[in-house]
């Protein structure tokens, strides 16, 4: 099996061709959040909350990597908690924030929730984007289903979940 | 994100828990048991029958805690029997397990072809409400709307399975008032402000308290096709002793497997995912594979990862083998178990010589089994 090596917050890591950043640092036992992403079902890069920075000969890359698709490549230096990453992970949740109904006392999924633990983790201010009015009808067609689209923050893993299971 | 709820039913369960005229029956599926505990911080994979029992039973006066693995071994007696009969009398085959009402409904509405294939043995849960509303009743001189039976499944799907009007073992009440999740449980525990953790392991109520390890096991992929063949297998050859039939376990997607019994080759696979089961529904249809028993769970892993469990953190669903551990706690149980097959149990007796009669009889017919319907593919 070929294999690449790279470096995560300067540990030096040995993992498979074709796994991503994301496996990577799991290999290395170490963390990255992330929301949309659900192993061997959902890997779409679509939440980029699990940004990370990197740089490949001594040269940054431009822009932040999505860890989730991004290949993990040979020479490949990545940083996962830098400011620029942690600011802009703060940003994402505050956007994803800002058309989320935000009412979690009422919400079944109150401290249970991966969006409400990186919101805490983050320390982001819920309301620096102002929210409008929720504008999604709640779906409860269903007599046991209740779709309440002003809580979906995109993630897609309910489609993704549909289709691929 | 709380996007996609269950509609919660608790309401109507307190309700009833405060209305003194009535019986409120719960009855707990065979991975409750092996889930339940995560909701209140337990490890995964912790076996929590005894603490269940005690907690449910604290929820009211009027209350009992009935145990579901009950009505798998039920379920099993049944279902085994119809195996050997359409095998025997050259029924449809291969026959379908159709104790998920997931994979139910998702034949109704795609694969209408295959409906005479779905065993008309009811699901547990629909047993149970039959049980309870028939024997039961008839048994204490109760009158069927004086109970409220409170099933508690690891499942949405259930909820709707309740109200189908095919499961009525009388025409002018559901058998199975409301389903509950195990999240629903969980909930309604913490909402009476019972102590989980410290509770002392209690047994569920008389007369439907113990089961046989082939109950046990329906929580599983595989478990309800490993207890059928134990039952199946003895009822065609009365001195089989095989227990153990791994290879039907998982992880892997679809296990196909051949055994042969008194001269009968049984060829039988299991999947879960209703993607897998698609595949393997083409694959029967093209001709390319002769089953004689398919068993399919909707959900991947079975009941134990089923829509109705406590949630996780994505730093569990991605990372740790939470099916295989919850799995596990239902097949300890069952290696550990005094009685291993269906029959054996004195409950299952206890049924059939005061009510049933015998497996496949008319009486039996009439409370145990069902019927389908085709379904369009477009919601109208």
């Amino acid at each position: 099996m070929e294999t690449v090596h790279l470096k995560i917050n300067n540990i030096p890591v040995e993992v498979p061709q074709g796994y991503t950043i994301l496996q990577a640092a799991k290999a290395a036992n170490i963390e990255i959040p992330t929301l949309c992403y659900l192993k061997d079902i959902n890997c779409i890069g679509a939440c980029r909350v699990c940004m990370v920075e990197a740089q490949k000969d001594g040269r940054p890359l431009r822009g932040l990597l999505a860890a989730c698709v991004y290949p993990a490549e040979e020479g490949l230096e990545v940083f996962t908690n830098t400011p620029a990453v942690i600011k802009s992970r703060k940003t994402t949740l505050e956007l994803l924030l800002s058309n989320h109904n935000k009412k979690c006392l009422s919400c079944t999924r109150n401290q249970h929730c991966e969006l409400q633990k990186l919101a805490a983790e983050y320390g982001v201010d819920e309301d620096r984007f102002p929210s409008e009015e929720p504008i999604y009808e709640i779906d409860d067609l269903s007599p046991y289903i209740v779709r309440d689209n002003n809580k979906c923050i995109n993630c897609m893993r309910c489609v993704a979940a549909c289709k691929n299971v | 994100m709380g996007a996609l709820t269950e509609k919660s039913q608790e309401d109507k369960v307190w309700e009833a828990i405060a209305d003194p005229t009535k019986q409120v029956l719960f009855f707990t599926a065979p991975s409750i048991k092996a889930t339940l505990g995560e909701a209140f911080d337990m490890p995964i994979g912790t076996n929590v029958e005894g603490k269940m029992a005690a907690a449910i039973k604290r929820l009211g006066a009027n209350v009992k805690a009935f145990n579901m693995d009950f009505t798998a071994d039920l379920t099993i007696i049944e279902e085994a029997n119809e195996l050997v009969q359409r095998i025997k009398n050259g029924g449809t085959l291969p026959m379908f397990t159709s104790c998920c009402p997931g994979w139910v409904k998702f034949v109704e509405h795609y694969y209408p072809e295959f409906l005479p294939n779905l065993s008309t043995c009811k699901s547990p849960q629909a047993m149970f409400g039959a049980v309870l509303k028939g024997y039961y009743c008839q048994k204490n001189g109760i009158d069927p709307k004086d109970v409220f039976v409170v099933s508690v499944i690891p499942c949405t799907a259930k909820k709707f399975e309740a109200t189908r009007p095919q499961l009525r073992s009388d025409e002018n009440y559901d058998d199975v008032d409301v389903a509950l999740t195990t999240r629903e449980l969980a909930r309604m525990i913490k909402r009476a402000a019972i102590n989980f953790t410290d509770l002392p392991e209690e047994d569920f109520d008389a007369p439907f308290n113990k089961a046989t390890g082939g109950g046990i096991i329906f929580g599983a992929t595989g478990g309800v096709l490993e207890a059928a063949l134990r039952t199946a297998a003895r009822l065609l050859d009365g001195d089989f002793k095989k227990i153990d039939f791994e290879e039907v376990r998982g992880p892997e997607a679809v296990r196909e497997v051949t055994y042969e019994v008194a001269g009968v080759k049984i060829n039988v696979a299991v999947t879960s995912g209703l993607g897998n089961a698609r595949m393997l529904l083409e694959k029967i249809k093209k001709g390319e594979a002769n089953y004689q028993m398919v068993e399919i769970m909707a959900c991947p892993g079975g009941c134990i990862n089923g829509g109705g469990q406590p949630t996780r953190s994505d730093s569990v669903s991605n990372y740790v083998d939470y099916k295989a551990l919850r799995s596990k706690a239902l097949y300890d149980l069952d290696k550990n178990s005094e009685l291993r097959v269906c029959e054996e149990s004195p409950i299952i007796k206890m049924v059939y010589d005061e009510f049933f009669e015998t497996p496949g009889a008319e009486k039996a017919h009439h409370y145990l089994h069902t019927s389908y319907v085709a379904r369009s593919k477009y919601y109208t």
